[in-house]
């Protein structure tokens, strides 16, 4: 069953010029050049009951634009969009009751308050009955392990715990479909890993539906099924996470300081992308390669600082423009 | 309603973290009523407690005086017109509107929790002063304390209410406080100083039947100068703009709330 349906999606946003210098009062009285931008350009895809779907795209690409047509919250300039049989701006209210939002950048949490307190809140405002929501409570936090700062205020609190405590009042309510938007923003390594453990365990244990949108391709690696990538507010990939890391997260980026300047060769499936003295830049095509080949060039003695990350999102939407230009 | 009392309740458990604030408040409105109180006894004469001008004693007078000071420094409104509008200016507003909650009432909720905690310190602190300076008001009974109270509170859920239609018009404009100064000072001038029977005769009527004597006028005269019929006038008064105002903040709101934009996450 299908639980989101999009269908040609466009949200134009308008705003006027602004002149600096002369220009400025050169306009003062005239009526000011508009700029139009085109956030979500004509977007279409559907979610089946269950699944956990990544909305990744850079900065500016239209990602929490779409989630906050999704949720009710902005108007699209045209197109149409179905949540669980609702129409989110029509209703909005009614639709709140069945979904659950976890923006990254944005707090819900009442900070001077104790995340018992804030449950208590939100079971409140969702309606739910005080002996439920109790019983629900102590689920959660049962399942998020965060009965050991539950009754300390939320200020008092690590970003990895507050991230815990606003999933768990996301979930209250029972939501059907859970969005997070960029959840796992200015989380350190650790808390980004406990994130995305819980967010498959929701999908896992609680059967909710996943809608995740990140800028950061590792954030989706472990957590999704399906990918949608998107880029100035175009869809340019829907595809199984299993093709797209076949195809396009085939390879890593290695940045190793060295203590000493040595000489690195190249071998098939190991590329040096830059050196700067002591700083080496290195792809690895895992299909060719692995990354233990690579650091068995090294002394471990030698190697002061190591980073592995994943292709950058330009790089990939780089090649998946190439690709299909290529294929005509 | 429920929901919007769990705000309020909520909003007034969180404020308790911020008790100095509100203490810090109370020493300005000291200053304040002490200012006022020189003032109009200097306009009074030395032997001013004998002296009535346009119906006050100089008793009388300072009670409107404590009481318009107590309903300003109780609803710092300058707040809500910030917070709505920044909210909306920034797109902020939109992670409070996903959920099963009218923002406007929301708001007012939230804020009234401040006024509430506000008013626990700032009250006897009022009574304590007036006391202290001029005694209790010539008029005063026992009987007048409850339906004052209520006065008190109706005017500054007015007040808030008026303040989060001025913060909800950033749906339209780049800065709400423009407006806000204007709404502000209107009340000042036309309230917050004098009791409406010092203003021309033409006026009298047209500040009677403004928001203006709901909240400022209408509480200070009938703490200062009690009678049930004046409370009755005062009672009417707010309930009909209470209607009025919240039925202008739902439209303004409904309208504006498809004007948000939101850019980013």
């Amino acid at each position: 069953m299908k639980v989101i349906e999009v269908t040609n999606l466009k949200k134009t946003f308008k705003s006027k010029k602004k002149y600096k210098g002369k220009e400025m009062w050169k306009h003062l009285f005239k009526k000011k050049e508009r700029i139009i931008k085109n956030a979500v350009d004509d977007i279409t895809f559907s979610v089946e009951e269950g699944e956990s779907l990544a909305l990744i795209g850079p900065n500016g690409a239209g990602k929490s634009t779409t989630i906050k047509m999704l949720t009710g919250i902005l108007y699209p300039t045209s197109g149409q969009v179905t949540m669980l049989g609702l129409n989110p701006q029509k209703d909005r209210v009614k639709l709140s009751y069945k979904i659950g939002t976890v923006f990254g950048q944005k707090e819900q949490l009442w900070v001077h308050l104790s995340p018992y307190d804030n449950f208590l809140f939100f079971g409140s405002i969702y309606d739910i009955p005080k002996v439920k929501l109790k019983e629900r409570i102590a689920e959660l936090s049962k399942l998020f392990e965060i009965e050991e700062f539950i009754n300390q205020p939320v200020r008092s609190l690590s970003l990895g715990q507050r991230m815990k405590c606003e999933v768990v009042a996301s979930l209250l309510h029972q939501p059907q479909i859970l969005l997070f938007d960029e959840p796992t923003i200015g989380l350190d390594p650790i808390a980004k890993e406990t994130l995305r453990g819980l967010i498959k365990k929701i999908n896992r244990e609680l059967k909710t539906t996943i809608l995740f949108t990140s800028h950061d391709v590792g954030d989706i690696e472990e957590v999704c099924k399906r990918v949608i990538i998107i880029s100035n507010g175009k869809i340019v990939l829907d595809d199984s996470m299993r093709n797209l890391k076949y195809h396009y997260l085939n390879k890593k980026i290695v940045e190793v300081n060295l203590k000493y300047e040595c000489q690195l060769d190249e071998k098939d499936g190991i590329k040096i992308i830059k050196k700067n003295g002591t700083m080496y830049k290195i792809e690895v095509d895992m299909d060719k390669a692995s990354i233990d080949e690579l650091l068995s060039l090294f002394k471990s003695e030698d190697i002061q600082d190591i980073t592995i990350s994943s292709t950058p999102l330009e790089e990939i939407i780089k090649t998946i423009y190439k690709r299909s230009e290529e294929n005509g | 309603m429920g929901k919007y009392y769990t705000v309020f309740r909520t909003s007034f458990k969180q404020e308790k973290d911020s008790i100095l604030n509100t203490l810090l408040r109370a020493v300005t409105f000291v200053l304040i009523c002490y200012i006022f109180l020189q003032l109009w006894g200097f306009i009074y004469g030395e032997g001013g407690s004998g002296q009535v001008i346009k119906g006050y004693d100089l008793g009388q007078m300072i009670w409107y005086l404590i009481i318009t000071e107590l309903i300003i420094g109780t609803a710092k409104t300058n707040q809500i017109v910030r917070s709505i509008s920044n909210e909306i200016k920034s797109g902020s507003i939109s992670y409070k509107l996903n959920k099963p909650y009218n923002y406007f009432f929301y708001s007012i909720s939230n804020f009234m929790a401040k006024s509430c905690m506000a008013i626990l310190f700032l009250l006897p602190v009022a009574i304590v002063m007036g006391l202290v300076f001029v005694g209790v008001p010539s008029s005063f009974n026992w009987a007048q304390i409850l339906p004052c109270l209520l006065a008190i509170f109706g005017s500054i859920f007015i007040s808030w209410s008026v303040y989060a239609v001025v913060g909800l018009i950033a749906f339209w404009v780049q800065d709400a406080t423009p407006f806000y100064w204007i709404v502000s000072k209107l009340f000042m001038l036309l309230g917050l100083f004098f009791p409406v029977e010092f203003y021309p005769t033409w006026l009298q009527p047209i500040i009677r039947y403004s928001p203006i004597y709901s909240i400022m006028s209408g509480p200070a005269s009938l703490v200062a100068n009690f009678s049930w019929w004046g409370f009755l006038e005062i009672f009417i008064s707010q309930v009909v703009w209470a209607v009025v105002i919240l039925g202008l903040g739902l439209l303004v709101y409904k309208l504006g709330k498809r004007k948000v934009t939101s850019n980013g996450g």
